[in-house]
């Protein structure tokens, strides 16, 4: 079945053969770039050199072309500084003010790159292309320089049509506002789902600047989806907390790894933030679930739901409903478990986002139960 | 003129080693195709887990409730166990062994089809024809004795390589379309081209490498048959049964029934295709700039 063309001697030539060898190259680079095969190729030849800081085998089975979870993921202990005061530091949100920018971007910056000082004073280390956009302000900076780049950086970015997220100025302050402009524009051109996610018009980077710049801005973006999380419970009471605690059937200590939010049967359940839907089931313990992912490692739970709104792989927006509260699975009473997992492991929901900055916190209504998953 | 007389002699040149290179690009599509189907198995994998561990669950609290209700366990006790039982496996160690499910199915799938989609050297002939003729014959030959393996092996590599073609020609669009965005980055079309590009290297790595995939494999199906049919023809001779006759018909039956995972693969492989996004990349071919 070889393709051959037989010359003027008579003999059998083979055609094609560049293009063989081209399409066999690129298949071979996609087998080594984004399968298990590849990485675990790629991990026996480090083996081979003796490089011990080798990733475990699979470490790179969801595809390594774009690393889009920070490498250095927050720590679950890590709170906000202004978490429970539910104020931003008056410097921060001067600053924002002045030059109307997003504050939770602002705050994301200074909280991942630097920090505030008892006078209130608030610096932090100046993203790669900030010098491009604040000429001279290259080092540790004024949250004011900050300000003004992430400013000048939707500027630049206003070109494209649409309105400009916050993310997409973070991004701009450590990739450049060109870069960002041409790749927010090809994937909307490319009619891809929500072009604006870093992580759906990254390929539209180049590699070098998803493995260098980019890396940098994804600890900001993850905090700052972080700070801008919406709580699920608006309006109802924690009925029981993250962590240690005696456990309602057994009365043993045991780990509670999400947050229990009484609320009656039937109370529209909002995504935290966009994102996609990895897993809607039930479970014995659960009940009715769902899974959302909002990239860069953060994921939420909803369990114990009446009904489940969703389905698999459906992409939400912040603050969709995705179902009903219920009291489903393994539970004393109706009412939400909530889960935040960053990077796998399971956090406390409470330090994070709206609920941490005082929103959405009422005392519960007189008639609900008291009710908590066991 | 001179370059497309070199183009043309590098081409013959490396053309020689087609053996090497299509079997490399053809196993290549496979493994990409089984990457593919293992995207989709997680999904199959986490549900089955649900269900499975809703089945057991249920089952051991319906168990307690019933032996506490005939005071054979304390109720205490058994509230105990089930709450056990219950919280052995959580939803993200479900998620995780879904997960890794997937990642074993793939790994052993590329292990079982890496000898079928090596294949053998393609039927030689002094010319187009008489390679093609050659290659009917093979194939005439090799499908007259039927196993499960030899008809099931092509649908399962042609469905395999299939999606491993799309997912790498996905993979050729993205690198594509952000070179050329860098080099053109005030031209419009740059998406649009990217699709075609995609389409059109889909249709190449299927013409190049799909034909000679599925002859090599189905030939070498049928040697493993052969094989097979020596082993248990020697192996009866060494071990007669009382009655021959159902001697006979036992390895029959084991002869024809080799290659059954191949069915399991082919529900994989179909899953995997089925769960391939070709509306978006047609959509980015069609999109207004």
């Amino acid at each position: 079945m070889t393709t051959t063309n037989a010359t003027a001697q008579g003999a059998p030539r083979p055609r094609g053969g560049l293009l063989d060898v081209v399409l066999a190259g690129a298949l071979c680079w996609a087998v080594y770039a984004s399968t298990p095969l590849g990485a675990i190729a790629e991990t026996a030849v480090r083996v081979a050199r003796g490089q011990k800081d080798h990733p475990s085998w699979f470490a790179t089975f969801r595809g390594r072309d774009v690393a889009m979870t920070p490498t250095t993921t927050l720590t679950p202990t890590t709170t906000e500084p202004d978490a429970g005061t539910g104020t931003v530091p008056a410097a921060i949100a001067a600053a924002a003010q002045k030059h109307r920018v997003d504050v939770d971007a602002l705050a994301a910056l200074v909280v991942t790159r630097g920090s505030c000082d008892e006078q209130g004073r608030c610096t932090a280390v100046a993203p790669d292309r900030l010098a491009a956009l604040v000429p001279g302000k290259t080092g540790t900076v004024d949250v004011d320089d900050l300000a003004k780049g992430l400013a000048r950086a939707k500027d630049d970015l206003a070109t494209t049509s649409g309105p400009i997220s916050a993310e997409a100025a973070v991004e701009a302050l450590f990739v450049g506002a060109p870069a960002v402009r041409i790749a927010l524009s090809q994937a909307a051109r490319s009619a891809l789902p929500a072009p604006d996610d870093v992580e759906v018009h990254a390929p539209f980077l180049s590699p070098a600047t998803r493995r260098g710049p980019l890396q940098g801005a994804l600890v900001v973006l993850q905090r700052y989806r972080l700070r801008t999380l919406a709580w699920p419970g608006d309006g109802f009471a924690v009925t029981s907390s993250f962590g240690d605690r005696i456990h309602p059937v057994t009365g043993e200590k045991k780990f509670h790894n999400g947050t229990d939010i009484g609320m009656p049967v039937g109370t529209a359940l909002p995504s935290a933030h966009d994102g996609t839907v990895r897993r809607a089931g039930r479970d014995s313990i659960s009940g009715n679930y769902v899974v959302v992912d909002h990239g860069l490692g953060i994921q939420t739970s909803y369990c114990h739901l009446s009904d489940i709104d969703t389905a698999e792989h459906a992409r939400v927006r912040r603050r969709e409903v995705l179902g009903r509260s219920g009291a489903t699975g393994r539970v004393t009473g109706p009412h939400l478990h909530y889960v935040l997992r960053i990077g796998d492991r399971p956090v406390d929901a409470e330090t994070f986002g709206e609920h941490a900055r005082g929103h959405g916190v009422a005392p519960p209504p007189p008639s609900l139960p008291q009710s908590t998953t066991p | 003129m001179v370059f497309f007389g070199l183009l043309r002699r590098l081409s013959w040149l490396l053309g020689r080693q087609r053996n090497l290179v299509r079997r490399l690009g053809a196993l290549a599509l496979v493994v990409m195709g089984v990457h593919a189907a293992a995207d989709v198995l997680d999904d199959i994998a986490a549900d089955v887990l649900d269900a499975v561990d809703l089945f057991v669950d249920d089952g051991v609290a319906s168990l307690l409730g019933w032996l506490s209700a005939r005071d054979v366990v304390a109720p205490d006790a058994a509230v105990r166990a089930i709450e056990a039982c219950g919280s052995t496996v959580d939803l993200a160690e479900k998620q995780w062994l879904a997960v890794r499910l997937a990642l074993f199915v793939e790994l052993m799938l590329d292990a079982l089809l890496f000898d079928l989609c090596w294949g053998t050297r393609p039927a030689a002939g002094a010319s187009r024809r008489d390679e093609l003729r050659a290659t009917t014959r093979e194939l005439r030959d090799s499908l007259r004795a039927i196993d499960v393996e030899r008809l099931a092996t092509p649908w399962v590599l042609a469905t395999f390589s299939v999606a491993g073609a799309f997912l790498a020609a996905t993979a050729c669009e993205q690198l594509f379309t952000s070179m050329l965005s860098g080099l053109l980055p005030d031209v419009l079309v740059v998406g649009n081209i990217g699709a075609a590009v995609a389409v059109v290297v889909v249709a190449l790595l299927v013409v190049r490498f799909v034909p000679d995939l599925l002859h090599g494999a189905v030939v070498r199906a049928h040697a493993r048959g052969e094989r097979r049919r020596e082993a248990l023809a020697a192996r009866r001779q060494q071990r007669p049964t009382r009655i021959p006759a159902v001697g006979r018909v036992t390895d029959e039956v084991r002869r024809v029934l080799r290659g059954g995972w191949l069915l399991l693969a082919l529900a994989v492989a179909v899953e995997g295709l089925r769960g391939l996004d070709v509306a978006p990349l047609l959509e980015r071919l069609q999109a207004t700039p």
